[in-house]
């Protein structure tokens, strides 16, 4: 893949990985005792390895130049294999804390191990490891197909993918050594999100330096979309990290931000995430992929256009959301009420553009998993924007705030929603990417789904009955007047929940196991016409026996 | 008009400002007036800052993800003053880079769980939840009692602090680590010198956490009323408001003036946009434009 590079690519990418090194070395002398010396070292190895696959390569022959007349698809491919693989992982560790709160001497008395590391490294890894790595991803891959342009480098995607996993890598390491900033979903620590921000940049360009090259004047609303996730994920994380280092060999830092102030810059960030890195972003998948594999345009061009911009506007709002009935003056709180409720209009929207658009396609979704993959996904976006409104109503959120129904309406997005379009878009390019008919095996696309959709609802169904027995028996008064239930009875009354949860999770984690495999033999069993070209010959030479995308 | 959109859509920046404007404002309008706002955190003029010792307490419980499970933010409810005590304050989180409110109570509030228990419950409870409590699926901490404390860099940790806008003095930070020995074994020479004067509060000290007087590490004598609460209670019968508090009220009237106005322009311009007669065309050919064949890029 890397002989694909020109030289002078070559060499960039050799000085840069060299500079990388450097910058590891850096950080390994300066915190030599201190954590942050394991995370020098973790780069160090991060940019030798990057050397050493340049040099592998560095005298072989320059790329023809029939390459530009092709689309540049290697980063999407290996950002796929990535995206699965972090599934995996991230799928599994979650999997394992939902074992934890059922029988939490299963820690063996490790640090690394205990609950509140290892939940973090859950969370980064499905949504920065799998969901990340899909957006880079897909959105290289749609970007190409909707502008009409080739990427306009080869280096730079790969620094975007190199870099953005070797963040990922660095944030679960330093969770299992507690390193952690204790910010939601914004946990890693000074200088990972410094390296994020130049990665993050980089990825902007490419997106910014494409979209100039295209052909139609008008940009594809897809692309809309994945522009606003780039840049508004962006702002939320350099607002939200700034903080000072102890020192720059120690890998603890302050926010910048304290108490009321940070914790409305916290859910700002929290809840936008939210909107931007997991919804923005999926939805530009979507409605790519969807009206692809349903051979149909995209019901109502118009209707995505209004609802983006009310995405755009409504959700940056919401995130005060998260604080009712805290110490966050009240105006505030009801300004994110307010808001919340007014997203169910282009959420909806979305959604019911994405279930139209299968009108008169109907009979693919019932004979194509792939398709129902996606079709479950906008339903399942709807269900949880419709819950996510309702929970964000002052005297709702009474009842559900702190208790598990917030995990079980995180699920119902992450697990309906994300997932099952990510899995959708994937089942859809592999094929496409690597020029096969087909999966390896439609009939564990199947088996996939149907262990996807068991999983979610037993999921989300024992975390929406735990969540609110939970919340009744907090406020559950006796006659006399005092509180009826001990804290610790409500914790017993939740173990029957947790047992389904964490099996429910077993199911999802199954599927996504079943996913790979058939993804793998797809990869692997290339057809007897197509091996010539693993000698990295372009694939324009046979392309043309190759079926089209799409068809 | 529509000629300048169709040029801003072109170079794609266009785009990119306008994703920009729409989507700052709802946190400029959120997050800048707390700052400003002088009523936002009340004044508790004998609230102090964390002894180096708790200091390094706080970053262990960071540390350990202990805010996964466990919320430092009794919320104004009956319930929760009931079973946890008075509801927080903005002001008791004044000093907390980040703060640590959590977001789930798979164990109980910790915000003034300080004094309530024995230090030797507290031990035991650590090295093995269910020891005290059978029920407990809190995972152990065993080797806590193992590990030593880095105090060598808690001047730099003070340091930090002061740089982000804690009142710590130069005297404190000198004193830091003797200050952490002194604290961890007050019978040792070593420590308090350095905060004696912080800690004037020594004979009625838990009030950070507690409204009421035990024995402890409080922080602030006694939390101030709560302002807000004496803001909603009070009658329209002022007449002259000294200074414009931004309350409920203005909320309000702003809302149903300039947000309206503003919500109505933006959406008018998104639906005429979106239906504009000559950007049918455009949009028609973007819907179908995916579904062609598009296996080569165009030059």
């Amino acid at each position: 893949m890397l002989a694909q590079l020109t030289k002078a690519e070559r060499e960039r990418g050799l000085l840069i990985s060299v500079a990388v090194a450097l910058c590891g070395l850096v950080m390994a002398v300066l915190g030599r005792n201190d954590p942050l010396g394991i995370h020098g070292a973790i780069v160090i190895l991060a940019g030798l390895l990057c050397v050493f696959a340049i040099i592998a390569k560095f005298y072989a022959p320059e790329p023809s130049a029939s390459r530009l007349e092709n689309y540049y698809d290697d980063p999407t491919k290996v950002g796929i294999i990535l995206s699965m693989a972090w599934a995996v992982v991230g799928l599994f560790v979650g999997d394992w804390v939902a074992w934890l709160l059922v029988f939490p001497e299963l820690t063996f008395d490790a640090p690394w191990a205990s609950f509140g590391r290892i939940r973090p490294v859950h969370t980064t890894a499905v949504i920065f490891g799998f969901g990340g790595n899909a957006l880079i991803a897909t959105s290289l891959y749609v970007l190409q197909r909707t502008s009409r342009a080739r990427l306009p480098d080869q280096l730079s995607p790969w620094f975007v993918l190199a870099g953005y996993n070797l963040f990922c890598v660095l944030a679960v390491s330093g969770y299992l050594m507690g390193i952690t900033q204790s910010k939601e979903y914004a946990e890693p620590e000074w200088y990972a999100d410094v390296w994020l921000v130049v990665v993050w940049v980089t990825y902007f360009a490419i997106y910014l330096r494409t979209l100039v090259r295209r052909k139609e004047p008008h940009i594809y609303v897809a692309n809309w979309y994945y522009m606003a996730f780039i840049l508004v994920v962006a702002v939320l994380h350099i607002v939200n990290n700034l903080a000072v280092p102890v020192s720059i060999g120690n890998a603890k830092s302050y926010s910048v931000f304290s108490g009321v102030q940070d914790a409305m810059t916290q859910w700002w960030y929290g809840h936008n995430a939210v909107a931007f890195f997991l919804t923005a972003g999926f939805l530009g998948m979507m409605y790519y992929y969807l009206p692809k594999r349903a051979g149909r345009p995209i019901f109502s061009y118009r209707l995505s256009i209004i609802s983006f911009w009310g995405i755009t506007f409504f959700y940056m709002w919401a995130g005060s959301h998260h604080l009712h009935y805290t110490a966050l003056p009240h105006w505030v709180q009801t300004l994110g009420m307010t808001f919340s409720v007014m997203l169910l209009v282009p959420s909806w929207a979305s959604a019911a553009n994405a279930l139209l658009t299968l009108n008169g396609a109907w009979h693919k979704v019932r004979d194509d998993a792939t398709l129902r993959f996606m079709m479950v996904a906008a339903v399942f976006y709807g269900i949880s924007t419709f819950e996510g409104s309702f929970m964000a109503i002052r005297s709702v959120n009474s009842l559900s705030h702190y208790t598990d129904w917030t995990v079980g309406h995180v699920h119902a997005g992450a697990l309906g929603w994300v997932a099952m379009i990510t899995f959708g878009a994937i089942y859809a390019s592999v094929p496409w990417l690597w020029k096969r008919d087909g999966m390896h095996s439609a009939r564990l696309v199947e088996v996939h789904f149907w262990f996807a959709l068991i999983g979610t609802i037993i999921y989300v169904f024992a975390m929406w009955n735990s969540g609110i027995i939970q919340g009744l028996m907090w406020r559950t008064y006796s006659e006399s007047g005092t509180l009826t239930y001990s804290f610790i009875e409500s914790v017993v009354a939740m173990r029957p929940y947790y047992v389904a949860r964490a099996i429910g999770g077993l199911f999802f984690l199954i599927g996504a196991v079943v996913g790979c495999y058939n993804i793998w033999m797809t990869i692997r069993n290339a057809p007897a016409h197509a091996a010539e070209r693993v000698d990295g010959k372009p694939d324009a030479v046979i392309a043309g026996a190759r079926l089209q995308p799409g068809e | 008009m529509f000629g300048l959109h169709y040029k801003l859509e072109r170079k794609a920046i266009g785009i990119v400002l306008a994703i920009i404007g729409v989507s700052s404002i709802g946190g400029l309008v959120e997050i800048a007036p707390l700052f400003t706002i002088h009523n936002t955190v009340e004044k508790a003029p004998d609230m102090r800052v964390y002894t180096p010792l708790e200091l390094a307490g706080r970053n262990i419980y960071i540390r350990e993800g202990c805010y996964a499970c466990h919320s430092q933010m009794i919320r104004t409810l009956r319930d929760e003053v009931h079973r946890y005590g008075a509801y927080s304050r903005a002001v008791e989180s004044q000093y907390d880079h980040p703060m640590l409110w959590g977001s789930k109570r798979t164990g109980p509030d910790l915000a003034r769980i300080g004094g309530k228990y024995s230090d030797e419950w507290h031990v035991a409870h650590m090295v093995n939840p269910r020891q005290v409590m059978p029920q407990s699926i809190m995972p152990s901490y065993p080797w806590l009692q193992l590990t030593g404390l880095r105090v060598d860099d808690l001047p730099g940790h003070l340091k930090a602090l002061r740089a982000v806008g804690v009142p710590y003095t130069d005297e404190m930070i000198a004193n830091a680590i003797n200050d952490a020995y002194g604290q961890a074994s007050p019978d040792s020479i070593g420590g308090r010198r350095a905060f004696k004067e912080v800690r004037k509060s020594d004979e009625c000290p838990r009030l950070r956490r507690q409204a009421e007087c035990s024995h402890g590490n409080g922080r602030a004598r006694g939390l101030p009323p709560d302002t807000r609460q004496a803001h909603r209670n009070r009658k329209q019968d002022d007449g002259g408001v000294e200074i414009m508090p931004f309350t409920h009220e203005t909320l309000v009237w702003f809302s149903k003036s300039y947000g309206l106005f503003y919500l109505l322009g933006l959406s008018l311009i998104v639906v005429v946009y979106a239906y504009w007669p000559s950007n049918k065309k455009s949009f028609d050919q973007a819907a179908e434009s995916i579904l062609e064949s598009e296996d080569k890029p165009w030059r």
